[in-house]
């Protein structure tokens, strides 16, 4: 049991044409009967585009352990078609989260159809199942990284040209790393969302990353980057929808440090806090 | 178990300013994060040639869906799986909301039973955000037994389209229960075609639809010469005297009416038939 009173949205829309929308997000989610989340999300993201948004504490707090897999569904509030890829939504308790403990809840992964209040373009709302926030022991096949780039602001060019890289070390072992660099998306851009799947070449549980090992983000260029949010999801799956989803490491305030090549600008690499528990 | 096959939907809109819609009204129910049904109802008054467009404020629909591409088992329904949505901003105000269904024939007892429910609701409902909820959960209730106290009786008719099927007259609705009258209501209203009607009916003392089943009968009755032929009726018996229900007893279901023309001119039709009940 969890008591959730922060939640997060994330989707990658598909990379088809029309599949991006700039008509209001809602996200619903019911506990026997009695609607606990009704929130709605202004995305404007485009074809092949991520979102991540939330982080603000929720009216009425509630209890994981209370939904079911008809609890959570998503929709859509105009007719500008929508064709989100992968849609997850997590969750985390502001009392417990000095610990780092956030809560996958549900997720869809490969879905096809655009939602619209256009009832000749596709379903108002669909359905996201409940996916499981696994255990240290979870074996992990696939890393979920979430980033959004920090928007201007003061802090001026928050964006970056220059290549990231993940590892992941279980141990000793290096068991993922993965350089991003000029995929799809729009890559690390200012106040611009990312999500990034990557293979793990050896399997893994969180639990042996504790034990000795890491997780490193390094930038692989001069061009300073500043993150604003962050988080890091072992998937349990090799493709597809998981069944599991944990939580490897969580930053929904990224803080000061930009990143950088140049040390003059910032840090080349960061080791990440894991997830404890 | 009871395998729905088909499923109606019907709502009563609150009767105050601009609480009617011209929108469409998407329901879904979903099984274990399945869709096992999903449709867009008009709810009647939006029907190619038939009668006025939107539905005004105060207006009830009752409306058939296209069945399920499977049946689904009622038995798997939580209290979050049914939804009902609105495809457009022009906000709707519902007041009440009865989803019903129909089972496959090897269910027994009672073919047509109340799936979920939703009474004296406060929301309204619009893809406009400053104007209302997208979606909203509408409860299941249950069907009930043969010896569920019964309270209150809900009264759903609708009227299809066809020659000078409407009527002016009004009606009446009669219910014994073990040798005794246990409601007696008349209904004074016109029923027009491509019209439905909502009436909650208060009854002289609680009955269960045993006591109907013995030594009883459910009577509708004319109440004067404009001969009418109605296209659904459903009578049901409500557990509370007032409120959202717990269990809702089909007492007669009639999707499609075959009992012939209501008029007191016996030439026209019979001023008064027995409805069927429900087991």
């Amino acid at each position: 049991m969890s008591t959730i009173d922060v939640l997060w949205l994330a989707f990658l829309n598909r990379n088809v044409e029309d599949a991006g929308s700039d008509s209001t997000i809602n996200l619903t989610i019911n506990v026997d009967g009695e609607d606990v989340l009704d929130n709605d999300y202004g995305s404007n993201v485009g074809d092949g585009e991520a979102y991540l948004n939330g982080g603000n504490q929720l009216p009425a707090p509630f209890d994981s352990a209370t939904l079911t897999n008809s609890s959570v569904r998503v929709g859509l509030r105009d007719d500008d078609a929508w064709a989100p890829g992968d849609v997850l939504v997590f969750g985390h308790s502001l009392a417990e989260f000095q610990t780092g403990i956030v809560v996958p809840l549900a997720m869809e992964s490969g879905l096809t159809a655009f939602l619209s209040t256009d009832a000749s373009e596709g379903p108002l709302t669909v359905p996201l199942r409940l996916i499981s926030p696994g255990t240290s022991n979870t074996v992990i096949r696939r890393v979920l990284l979430l980033v959004e780039t920090q928007f201007s602001g003061l802090f001026g060019d928050t964006g970056t040209d220059s290549a990231i890289q993940l590892e992941v070390f279980a141990g000793e072992n290096l068991v993922l790393r993965q350089e991003i660099d000029d995929t799809s998306q729009s890559d690390l851009e200012k106040a611009t969302s990312n999500w990034y799947i990557m293979d793990a070449g050896v399997p893994f549980t969180r639990g042996e990353v504790q034990a000795g090992g890491r997780i490193v983000l390094s930038i692989l260029g001069d061009d300073a980057w500043k993150p604003m949010v962050l988080f890091i999801f072992g998937l349990d799956t090799a493709s597809g929808r998981p069944n599991e989803i944990v939580s490897l490491v969580s930053l929904p305030v990224w803080g000061p440090r930009w990143m950088s090549k140049d040390t003059d600008e910032g840090d080349p690499s960061v080791d990440l806090t894991v997830t404890p528990g | 178990m009871a395998a729905i096959g088909d499923v109606w939907l019907a709502a009563l809109t609150k009767d105050e300013d601009d609480a009617g819609s011209k929108n469409r009204f998407n329901l879904t129910v979903n099984i274990e994060g399945t869709d096992v049904y999903g449709h867009d109802f008009l709810l009647g008054w939006n029907l190619p040639n038939q009668g006025p467009a939107g539905l005004k404020d105060g207006q009830t629909g009752l409306e058939q869906g296209t069945p399920p591409a499977a049946p689904f088992d009622s038995d798997k329904l939580t209290n979050s799986s049914v939804r009902l949505g609105l495809r457009g901003d022009d906000a709707w105000a519902p007041r009440h909301v009865l989803l019903v269904g129909r089972a496959e024939p090897d269910f027994q007892p009672g073919r047509i039973l109340a799936l979920a429910m939703e009474t004296d609701i406060e929301r309204w409902m619009s893809a406009d955000s400053e104007e209302g909820r997208l979606t909203m959960p509408v409860r299941r209730v249950g069907a009930g037994t043969s010896t569920t106290t019964i309270r209150r009786v809900l009264l759903l008719i609708y009227t299809d389209r066809g020659d000078d099927i409407d009527t002016e007259s009004d009606i009446k609705l009669q219910i014994f229960a073990s040798g005794q009258l246990m409601l007696d209501k008349k209904i004074t209203h016109d029923f027009d075609q491509v019209r439905a009607h909502w009436h909650f009916l208060e009854v002289e003392r609680p009955f269960t639809r045993a006591d109907v089943a013995s030594k009883g009968s459910i009577q509708l009755s004319i109440l004067g010469t404009d001969a009418w032929l109605p296209m659904t009726v459903f009578v049901f018996g409500l557990d509370t005297e007032e409120g959202r229900p717990n269990d809702v007893v089909t007492l007669s279901a009639i999707p499609k009416w075959d009992l012939g023309w209501l008029s007191t001119d016996t030439s026209e039709g019979e001023p008064s038939v027995p409805l069927p009940i429900s087991n």
